[in-house]
């Protein structure tokens, strides 16, 4: 660089000059270069993040965290592992996208084999937001800006450091909104399809998915009649819907050859419905009927989960980009697939598919209050495209955006943490689990317990899978339940709760006067066997391979 | 010439208006100069004004920064108990300010009046500097002035002209600031610039955010792109450092302040925390393991958080508490007028625009992080006074927008007559309005908006000194503020018309 450095007397200034040429270069080198650079620098963010909550332990606060990383490890170890443990409860992918990883101690206990997946999330949802910003026109500044307002946020940088599905759901959807507006404006059939392969996953991760996809169709169905015609809208329908719905339709197929019963996962006795009911017999599904409810429920929660200053720009931004008279209408229209969280969100709390507490709204507790973060990439979309249009406040955006930030990241401020940590969400099994370290990690024979209860616990034990008799067990569990004595030496369970299955269970087979009750804790009681019924204990896996 | 006396008139004006509102009560001597009665309606009715009013006496009476326990009482629960001894919880800044006023009022027997005419002379010289930066913005002078008393009459800026606060004086250094960051940098202005953050800094800590834009404005302006034939140039103006001369001197009050009460010069009271008098034992609480929070987590102290943006917009913008737009919403025509003014095309007042759009968000996004954006028992949105000021900069924009639509201009009026009447009832009887939760909460409730100062207003209260003293006994307090609200409300009226008849191309001048 040359650099000349000049003192003049008169205007106090020191200057300096570089070659025009070496600027040019240097501009076209990062331009081409950015979207790496970008990409590496939400690497480094991305383990910086999980480094931080994984030495405070935050990020294994989830109960539903550790559960989804049990699930992943029952498909490869237990009394009867297989691909059958994915079960009904949650929708499949994020677990099976941990089987190549969870069979390692250290990545199921540390949460990294769940939380890795939110981690590419992350980096893919902030690349994806940028090439959206891209794709509008919009110049690299204000991309960045949109990527910047994805990633400084507490609750994202928190969500993805854990084994949540969030994040692995916002990146499908993202990216599936992305190809539909490509396709919306070049017409490339390519999009379409990479449009519908996103949905497809999106579909395997959460019901949110589904709806997406009945949007999306609705959508895709609406451009091509007005672009093409009726043949043409319809021969596009079946493109796009044979590849989208083939999760859902494997995951109806999953569901009868697993469990008989096609719609298993909709009103099994674990499905979220049946979560739904006992809350609703416990009157605490207020928004169930309410649509003003649900709307202000979930709108708290977004902002809550977004910022308020992020939601306002967010919704300037939107305004901007759909009264922009130079947009064409087909992009207008596409991007309104943006807001399918929160048409979802809302329709979900206010036909009872969903619950969502807010503290000072619902009581004083928090609870799912995470599924706000949806609307974050539509936010940081439509914030970069705000800050595009709005030249001469750009600096004034960003620097109050950077403002609000820094004291966010002050106070570490996350209603998501919040929701972990004293929310309904939350566990603190470390008693109930740390006996179980203590006195049966090393001692022969079973625990009866039930995982859709007490997978926190399983999970905080640090014992292996193969110690648990529970529900995907097959005939462990048949037997266990009937003959406890025979087969588990421990048992832990909610006396008195007949929503607890092995409670439920081992009271009809009155058995229960064999054990004693070692100790009571907020989450369950443990029971062990009697001595003197030691002598006739299973404690072997003598049963074999179960189909 | 013909302006001039055309401002000196309003200003005289002016100040006989807020001669009416003086807060005070009859007695021989009179009321409030010797007694320190915390009485709903009077000059000490906070503790935001005692504590400072206490400092000021420390220092002038007994050569210290320490209260004893007459002023601690006095003080609470603005207060800092710190290795044994009591001093004020704020910045030291509306006290050295209000020390000469102190000692003359002293030497007159009205030591309280002339103390709290610091604040007057603040709103005053707020009125001039608005006046002043509306014609940079390119008002006339009608429409200038008409932004000022606006800003003055129609805001909660007039209950807080006869207080011991802050919030004057905060204004009277960030619109300083801004009329000297803007237009050519030169040394002396950039001194000017210093001199302003570091008054700032020592009237209220938050400050130091609300001149964030000024600062970074002062910086860019200092930094030059160009292009001198193949090559791009960067200059930087050395000029900027007058920012840092004229910013030291205040720094090094504050620190030396500072260490002679806790012992290091960057510990402040707000930071050590607030104890009552006479001091409360606080039960030292476990932390439950099991109910860590985020919170737990932070990476220091900081009375702001984004979690209280939501509830912090709705109290200060729109509700009936102290909602911005729900006790002036003549503001919302000065909100107008400066999103037109955004769009100039001249790319001075643009910038101008955008600089005092910045301070304004910043001081709205502060606030409603903090946890009580109320500002405790207060009237309308006292921390919000800095933008009513800008918003009032707008006003003159707005009207010359909207000077030929006459439902508009009607509408406009009644709005002012509206605002004008809610702020007058404010400061014609208490400043100390509670918040909600606390109005609801006490041994007898109260209202939580204006009409608890309606309720005193029937109970024929006033707190002005000139009422109680000469028109107490001729008409009643409500009458009393109906005139004052007819003199004022004729007052823009007047400004109205002469606006009105200004020349546009008067107007658009730069």
């Amino acid at each position: 660089m040359d650099l000349i450095k000049k003192r003049r007397k008169k205007s106090m200034k020191i200057s300096f000059g570089i070659s025009k040429d070496r600027i040019e270069g240097l501009k076209k080198y990062i331009e081409r270069n950015l979207i790496l650079f970008v990409a590496l620098f939400l690497i480094c963010l991305s383990l910086y993040s999980f480094n931080v909550f994984y030495s405070n332990g935050l990020g294994l606060a989830y109960n539903d965290a550790r559960s989804h990383l049990n699930i992943g490890r029952r498909v490869v170890e237990g009394l009867k592992p297989g691909l059958a443990q994915l079960g009904s409860v949650w929708l499949p992918l994020p677990h099976a996208l941990m089987i190549p990883t969870i069979w390692n101690n250290f990545m199921w206990h540390s949460g990294l084999s769940g939380a890795l997946i939110s981690m590419a999330s992350f980096v893919g949802t902030g690349i994806i937001i940028y090439k959206f910003l891209e794709k509008l026109g919009v110049e690299i500044l204000a991309r960045l800006f949109g990527v910047l307002v994805f990633v400084a946020n507490v609750n994202i940088l928190y969500l993805q450091s854990t084994a949540m599905t969030e994040l692995l759901l916002i990146f499908t959807m993202t990216a599936a909104v992305y190809e539909l507006l490509l396709w919306h404006k070049e017409d490339k059939v390519t999009s379409l399809i990479k449009a519908a392969f996103w949905m497809m996953m999106a579909s395997l991760i959460r019901y949110d998915g589904w709806f997406l996809l009945a949007f999306g169709s609705a959508l895709i169905i609406l451009n091509a009649f007005k672009k093409h015609g009726a043949k043409a809208a319809e021969g596009m329908f079946i493109l796009f819907a044979t590849l989208a719905g083939l999760g859902i339709g494997l995951w109806l197929l999953w569901n009868l050859l697993i469990f008989g019963d096609p719609l298993y996962f909709a009103f099994g006795p674990y499905s979220a419905r049946a979560q739904q009911l006992q809350l609703e017999q416990a009157g605490v599904l207020a928004t169930k009927g309410n649509i003003l409810l649900s709307a202000k429920v979930y709108l708290y929660a977004l902002i809550y989960n977004s910022g308020a200053f992020t939601a306002i720009l967010g919704v300037l931004g939107m305004a901007a980009f759909w009264l922009n008279k130079k947009v064409e209408t087909s992009m207008k229209i596409a991007s309104t697939a943006l807001l399918a969280p929160f048409a979802f969100n809302i329709l979900a709390l206010y036909l009872g598919h969903s619950v969502l507490f807010i503290q000072g709204i619902s009581g004083e507790t928090w609870f799912n209050v995470r599924y706000g973060v949806m609307m974050l990439p539509t936010f940081a979309i439509f914030t970069g495209y705000l800050v595009h249009k709005l030249t001469s406040l750009r600096a004034t955006i960003i620097g109050l955006f950077l403002f609000v930030t820094f004291f966010a990241f002050a106070n570490v401020d996350a209603v998501t943490i919040d929701d972990a940590r004293v929310g309904s969400s939350q566990k603190n099994v470390t008693e109930v689990s740390g006996w179980l370290r203590q006195n049966a990690k090393d001692e022969k024979g079973f625990v009866l317990i039930s995982a859709a209860s007490h997978d926190a616990i399983i999970f905080s034990s640090g014992l292996p899978m193969g110690k648990f008799i529970h529900e995907g067990t097959g005939l462990y569990w048949e037997n266990a339940t009937t003959s406890p004595d025979r087969w588990a030496r421990w048992i832990v369970m909610r006396t008195n709760d007949l929503n607890d299955s092995t409670f439920k269970l081992v009271k009809q087979s009155g058995q229960l006067e064999k054990y004693d009750l070692v100790n009571s804790y907020p989450f369950a009681d443990i029971y062990q066997l009697k001595s003197e019924y030691l002598a006739n204990l299973n404690t072997e896996p003598v049963l074999g391979k179960q189909k | 010439m013909k302006n001039k006396i055309i401002v000196i008139v309003f200003f005289i004006l002016t100040v006989v208006l807020l001669g009416l509102v003086v807060k005070g009560q009859s007695g021989n001597p009179i009321y409030f100069q010797n007694e320190k009665d915390t009485r709903v309606g009077g000059p000490f009715e906070s503790s935001n004004n005692t504590s400072r009013f206490a400092l000021v006496e420390a220092i002038v009476e007994e050569k210290t920064f320490f209260f004893n326990e007459k002023r601690a009482r006095f003080s609470s629960p603005d207060l800092v108990l710190y290795n044994d001894k009591f001093f004020s919880i704020f910045t030291p800044g509306v006290s050295f300010v209000g020390i000469p006023f102190y000692i003359f009022g002293k030497s007159i027997g009205a030591p309280q009046l002339s103390t709290y005419l610091v604040n007057v002379i603040a709103a005053l010289v707020n009125v001039f500097l608005i006046y002043k930066i509306s014609k940079k913005l390119g008002a006339g002078t009608f429409t200038a002035l008409l932004s000022g008393v606006i800003f003055l009459f129609a805001t909660n800026a007039l209950s807080y002209a006869f207080t011991f606060t802050q919030h004057h004086l905060s204004t009277l250094a960030i619109l300083a600031g801004t009329l000297a960051v803007i237009g050519k940098s030169t040394f002396v202005k950039n001194v000017a610039v210093g001199i302003a953050f570091g008054v700032a800094i020592l009237m209220d800590i938050p400050n130091l955010f609300l001149f964030l834009p000024i600062i970074i404005y002062a910086l860019v302006k200092n930094i030059g792109f160009g292009q001198i034939k193949e090559k791009v140039s960067f200059s930087f103006n050395l000029k900027i450092f007058g920012l840092i001369a004229g910013l030291i001197p205040f720094l090094f009050v504050f620190a030396l302040y500072n260490y002679q009460l806790t012992g290091s010069y960057t510990k402040i009271g707000q930071l050590i925390g607030r104890t009552s008098y006479p001091p409360k034992e606080v039960a030292e609480q476990k932390p439950n393991s099991s109910q860590y929070t985020s919170s737990d987590l932070k990476l220091f102290d900081t009375p702001f958080n984004p979690r209280r943006e939501l509830n912090g917009f709705y109290i200060l913008l729109i509700s009936n508490e102290r909602g911005i737009f729900y006790y002036s919403p003549v503001l919302i025509l000065g909100l107008v007028g400066l999103l037109v003014s955004i769009n100039s095309k001249k790319r001075k007042r643009q910038e101008v625009v955008i600089l005092v759009s910045s301070i304004s968000l910043t001081n709205i996004l502060l606030y409603s992080m903090f946890g009580d954006p109320w500002g405790g028992w207060s009237y309308g949105p006292r921390y919000l006074i800095p933008t009513a000021a800008i918003l009032s900069l707008g006003i003159g924009p707005a009207f010359h927008k909207f000077k030929k639509k006459l439902p508009i201009i009607i509408l406009a009026f009644f709005i002012i007559a509206y605002s004008v009447s809610v702020n007058a009832l404010g400061a014609l009887t208490t400043a100390a309005v509670p918040p909600k939760g606390e109005a609801q909460n006490l041994a007898s409730p109260i209202p939580y908006t204006f009409q608890y100062n309606l309720q005193l207003l029937e109970k024929n209260f006033s707190s002005s000194l000139v009422y109680n003293l000469y028109f107490f006994n001729l008409i009643s307090a409500k009458y009393y503020l109906i005139y004052y609200i007819a003199v004022v409300s004729l007052l823009i009226f007047m400004l109205g018309v002469g606006s009105y008849k200004e020349k546009e191309e008067k107007i658009d001048e730069n």
